[in-house]
């Protein structure tokens, strides 16, 4: 094997980087160990209107914050073993009841040694977006336990995306 | 200014940086102003740049990293020498190395 030459070392990545869930939740967790955030962006449909398939989020360390409860967290599923943004809607000792706004079921009991950091900030088309991030959050729970929120998020989805187009502006 | 690196110098990786083989990559995230950023800039090295990484702990001079090296490629130690030395100036540059025992 011959020692290539120095500029091959070190590649700076251009292109875009396709991430397993795996190897994003290994560097997500890295970088909260260091106490720093972490900003990537997400993808799906789960947890619409908030946070939205394409916004850049940035995930704090717990540690971070007085109680997660009504935050959107970033956990591994324990089944699933998938990275998964969602919200707890419910804090028990041990667990979290966790769910996804725009869903009618909710991921289940999450044991707290499965998350990873909390959503801090959202940006979508280079704007920061506040709406989900306040106080608001209980609402958000109540209306996503209640399936108040999928429901809407349902019947928002049957309307034609001509009609949505112009409702956009005035939502 | 560009930092002098020297073959004599001791390097280790910064604090600031998040490395991990994922999916077969060798990957490093600067952490810049506390963050950790997949939206900017991100370093991935090959086998080589990643052999050379792995014996920066803090410890071995450049030169004994370079003779280290020698045994598992087939270049002149000199040679070895002059890639290390622009590998780790090209780290140094985006503070992805500190010098140790100054």
């Amino acid at each position: 094997m011959k020692l290539e030459n120095r500029s091959e070392f070190c590649v700076v990545s251009d292109e875009e980087l396709f991430l397993s869930g795996k190897a994003l939740s290994e560097l997500m967790l890295a970088t909260l160990e260091k106490r720093a955030f972490f900003r990537f962006q997400v993808k799906g449909f789960s947890m619409s209107p908030f946070i939205r398939d394409g916004d850049i989020v940035t995930i704090s360390p717990l540690s971070s914050a007085k109680s997660v409860f009504g935050k959107a967290v970033a956990f591994i599923h324990p089944c699933a073993e998938k990275l998964i943004i969602h919200r707890v809607i419910k804090d028990f000792p041990e667990h979290y009841l966790i769910k996804g706004d725009s869903l009618f079921y909710p991921d289940g009991f999450i044991p707290k040694k499965n998350m990873l950091g909390f959503v801090s900030k959202i940006e979508r088309n280079g704007k920061a977006v506040r709406l989900g991030l306040g106080k608001e959050q209980t609402l958000i729970v109540f209306l996503s336990r209640e399936r108040i929120l999928p429901t809407l998020v349902w019947c928002w989805r049957r309307i034609p995306i001509k009609i949505r187009k112009v409702l956009k502006p005035i939502l | 200014m560009e930092k002098k690196v020297s073959i004599e110098k001791v390097y280790k990786p910064s604090e600031d940086v998040v490395a991990r083989q994922v999916q077969g990559e060798f990957i490093i995230i600067p952490i810049t102003s506390g963050i950790g950023d997949l939206e900017d800039e991100i370093f991935t090295l090959n086998e080589t740049g990643r052999a050379i990484w792995d014996r920066m702990d803090g410890k071995k001079t450049l030169k004994v990293i370079a003779k280290d090296l020698s045994s598992d490629f087939e270049s002149g130690t000199s040679d070895i020498e002059q890639d290390i030395l622009g590998f780790t100036q090209e780290l140094m540059k985006r503070n992805m190395l500190v010098e140790i025992g100054k």
